[in-house]
């Protein structure tokens, strides 16, 4: 089954497979990109995205939520070269993550992917058949009409949410001093209100909290409207690679801490001589030589 | 002259010319009722160090020791070589000597006391500067992290807060304060941050200070009576302290407290003023003391030697007797009376003590009397008793905290303080230090968990334990991956660094974040004894000179490699301590 989607809607396709039970891929392509999603009894298994979309790929997105450094990834697709492995059962075999964890960021992954292509007007689809057989290490079959349901409301919601925050690129943060009962807050805005100790990005915030972009930009609109973060704009130069942020943390953090204890020890080294003046020195001396006298 | 003559005829091999001078230098100081030169071993210490011969001048001071029965430090010195010669028998007998000299001569058993009192003043202070030191090193994490919550709208503020840290911990330094104010001030700014087992080492300091403060007191008031042999007076015979005559008030009175140190002070002084030939003035004062009662066979003695060297040779009878019938089994006053039978050719009556006589005069250690050698009409003067004054030298009196406010303690160790204000400072650090402990169970405050150094805001009534729950659970550096794995990671590696740091810098501190406080605090203790015990040798092995000078040498230098030895094992156990914590944890070795 094939054709363009402006003929045939992507709802009515992922509507159409999951309704007939069908296995097999469907590999959508649009704007210049292919995303394939894997069926199984009509509920969606597995996606891969485009390899030029990187936000989209697993590795990228648990390195975005700080479960993996920068060469830690790249340490490990370098292995997955070799043993033909995906890299979210690498990263389970190796203890990096959880099962749990893989299974929520997988759902995200596809998620992600299928509002994505939810915004393509112009393209193509093809789907065919065969048994798929799920992976041991990922998580359940979702079902696509659910997703769908949230995919619809991202499309009509999403750009008024955005609206809301300045065009182009910015940064979020908590208000300082600002007392907050976490109870009071929805799911995702409680999530997102503790993500937001691991950074400004609001990508990453997102990322941390493992919410789509819409899901993430709701809760930070929520938050935004009962006043308890700030938002401010960045030029495009201004926004630094999170690795080598943390890279230059740990620098600073070290180079302090060499400094503070180098200080410290000049400072015991005065109070050596200090107490050496209060009980070794000639003068100190006479003090203690006072028992001399009586014999 | 003659105690010169001693002096020079001392030498290796000149056994039988010291000897000579050494009888005649007896007979002159029975001539001044002199019972003992404690200068003479020194001096000839002195000059045997000068001319080469100090390792050699064993049998020279062993013979000097008739004319020296009361100095301390030549019987220890003595002890001290025949323990190094394997000299058994001469051994128990010089033990024998030095406890007779420090029961006996007042001088010596008060420098003893004085010395065990600077000793514990001493290694008080070193356990107060070891103790702070310590606790402020391990409350500084958390400290720092609570000062930068008061600059958190500066970026970086934990610099600021480090700043701000290290200037509290200098500033005392700086100003030149002393020692236990800033010990006070150090163990104040930790107790917040401190578990109650380390602020039981925190509240023994503060506790031990106020003992050095009564030391300062205690010295102060004692120091009226030291002697003054080691200052060079010949004269001074065993070294009794004495001003002269225009000062008569200030003897026993004043700084003294109490009656007993009243009258040893003044007999002390009527016994240097019969060494010194004012004999009239040695009687008013014997006879002052008479008058006001008491222990008075002793000074009954010592009247009738002035008064026979007076001439009223009855009268010093009727002493001698007197002293006889208040304390029979004395000796010397028997002696006396039977010397003056025999000279006044009452032979009747000298006949029947002369047994008593002889076996007292034999019985007195450490002099070695012989009756038979005594045949000029010697008579022998009563030292300085001093037992009824050791029974209440360490009863806390008021007088030490009001002496101690001017001491040389309070000066060298609680400046800027005022004196009056120090027990009340002292007090104030108990408290506040209670206060905080208290504080902290209510209020929010930072924790530094003393595995992996991780700060959490607790509160103390919510938050019992001072290991983070990661620690707890034994995950390592983290069930999550990548940015926080390297931070927990940098964490556990800068918290151990310090932590190794410190117990390098003060020893123990390794065993104190691993949690061992009351093994801790033992070491303290230990530690400390010896580093008081460098301290109060140091200073006499460097300036005192003489046999003390000799024997103090040795004994700091043993104390110094004691103290080396304990530092080292401090720096290797709390090493190892902090190890096994941050592996129980999992936050050290392979399993990391």
């Amino acid at each position: 089954m094939q054709g363009k989607i402006a003929d045939f809607g992507i709802p009515d396709i992922f509507q159409l497979v999951s309704s007939q039970g069908k296995s097999g891929s469907l590999a959508i392509s649009g704007n210049d990109r292919v995303t394939i999603f894997l069926f199984s009894g009509g509920r969606i298994v597995d996606v891969q995205p485009d390899r030029r979309e990187s936000k989209s790929l697993l590795g990228t997105m648990l390195r975005d939520a700080g479960y993996l450094t920068d060469s830690e990834l790249k340490r490990f697709l370098s292995s997955q070269g070799t043993g033909g492995k995906k890299i979210g059962e690498i990263l389970v075999e190796k203890g990096k993550i959880s099962k749990e964890v893989l299974a929520r960021y997988l759902v995200l992954q596809v998620k992600e992917c299928l509002f994505d292509v939810l915004t393509h007007r112009e393209g193509e689809y093809r789907f065919e058949g065969f048994a798929v057989r799920p992976a041991a290490w990922g998580g359940e079959p979702i079902r696509p009409d659910v997703l769908l349901m949230e995919g619809m409301q991202f499309l009509d919601e999403y750009p008024r949410y955005r609206g809301i925050f300045p065009s182009g690129e910015f940064l979020v943060a908590r208000k300082k001093g600002e007392r907050v009962d976490p109870y009071a807050f929805s799911e995702e805005e409680r999530i997102l209100w503790k993500a937001l100790d691991f950074s400004e990005d609001p990508e990453r915030v997102y990322r941390k909290a493992c919410l789509t972009g819409f899901e993430g930009i709701k809760a930070l609109a929520a938050l935004l409207q009962r006043g308890l973060i700030e938002v401010s704009t960045t030029e495009a130069g201004d926004r630094v690679d999170p690795v080598r942020r943390l890279r230059d943390e740990i620098l600073f953090r070290r180079r302090f801490d060499a400094i503070r204890m180098a200080l410290w020890g000049a400072a015991l080294a005065v109070a050596a001589v200090w107490v050496y003046r209060g009980l070794l020195s000639p003068g100190a001396s006479r003090t203690f030589m006072a028992w001399v006298d009586f014999f | 002259m003659q105690a010169v003559r001693v002096v020079d005829a001392a030498g290796p091999g000149k056994g039988e010319a010291l000897e000579r001078e050494v009888r005649a230098l007896r007979r002159a100081m029975f001539d001044h009722a002199i019972l003992s030169m404690n200068a003479i071993p020194d001096r000839i210490f002195d000059r045997a160090a000068r001319e080469g011969w100090k390792r050699r001048s064993y049998e020279s001071l062993r013979a000097v020791v008739r004319v020296a029965p009361l100095s301390v430090p030549l019987w220890a010195w003595l002890a001290r070589e025949d323990a190094a010669r394997f000299r058994l028998e001469e051994f128990l007998s010089d033990m024998d000597g030095l406890s007779g000299a420090l029961r006996q001569y007042g001088p010596g058993l008060l420098g003893y006391a004085v010395w065990l009192v600077l000793f514990a003043s001493a290694s008080a202070c070193w356990f107060a500067v070891w103790a702070s030191l310590n606790l402020l090193l391990r409350a500084r994490p958390a400290l720092t992290a609570d000062v930068a919550r008061l600059f958190k709208g500066l970026p970086r503020p934990e610099i600021f807060a480090s700043g701000v840290v290290l200037a509290g911990f200098a500033a005392p330094v700086a100003c030149g304060v002393g020692i236990a104010a800033a010990a006070v001030f150090w163990i104040a700014l930790s107790t917040a941050y401190l578990r109650r087992s380390e602020l039981v080492i925190g509240g023994t300091a503060i506790l031990l200070l106020f003992g050095v403060f009564l030391c300062g007191g205690f010295l102060q008031a004692i120091h009226p009576i030291a002697g003054k042999a080691r200052q060079g007076g010949w004269l001074g015979g065993e070294g009794y302290y004495s001003r002269g005559g225009s000062d008569t008030a200030d003897a026993g009175q004043g700084l003294l407290a109490g009656p007993q140190w009243e009258r040893m002070a003044r007999s002390a002084r009527a016994r240097a003023e019969m060494q010194g030939g004012d004999l009239k003035a040695a009687e008013s004062l014997w006879t002052e003391l008479i008058e006001e009662g008491g222990d008075l066979s002793d000074a009954y003695n010592n009247r009738g030697i002035v008064r026979v060297r007076l001439g009223r040779t009855e009268e010093g009878l009727a002493d001698f007797e007197a002293a006889a019938e208040r304390f029979p089994a004395g000796g010397r006053a028997q002696w006396n009376a039977y010397q003056l039978y025999l000279q006044e050719f009452r032979l009747e009556q000298a006949a029947r003590i002369q047994p008593v006589a002889w076996a007292g005069i034999r019985g007195l250690v450490p002099f070695d009397y012989r009756a038979e050698e005594m045949t000029h009409g010697e008579l022998v003067a009563s030292p300085l008793r001093v037992g009824d004054v050791w029974r209440t030298l360490f009863t806390v009196r008021e007088e030490w905290l009001r002496e101690a406010r001017g001491s040389a303690f309070h000066a060298l160790y609680f400046r800027p303080v005022p004196g009056g204000w120090v027990p009340v400072f002292l007090a104030t650090g108990l408290v506040w230090a209670a206060l905080w402990k208290l504080l902290s169970r209510k209020i929010w405050m930072n924790s530094a968990c003393r595995s992996c150094g991780s700060g959490t805001l607790v509160v103390g009534s919510r938050e019992a334990t001072d290991i983070c729950n990661a620690c707890r659970a034994q995950v390592g550096k983290g069930v999550r991956g990548g940015e926080e794995r390297e931070r927990r990671g940098l964490s556990i590696l800068l918290h151990r660094r310090y932590v190794r740091a410190c117990s390098v810098l003060i020893p123990g501190a390794g065993a104190l974040w691993a949690g061992k406080e009351f093994r801790t605090m033992l070491y303290g203790i230990l530690l400390s004894v010896f580093a008081g015990l460098v301290t109060v040798s140091w200073s006499a092995g460097r300036l005192a000179g003489g046999l003390i000078g000799d024997m103090q040498a040795d004994i700091w230098k043993v104390a110094l490699g004691a103290v080396a030895v304990l530092w080292l094992f401090g720096v290797a156990w709390g090493w190892r301590s902090f190890e096994t914590l941050q592996l129980v944890h999992n936050v050290a070795g392979e399993r990391l």
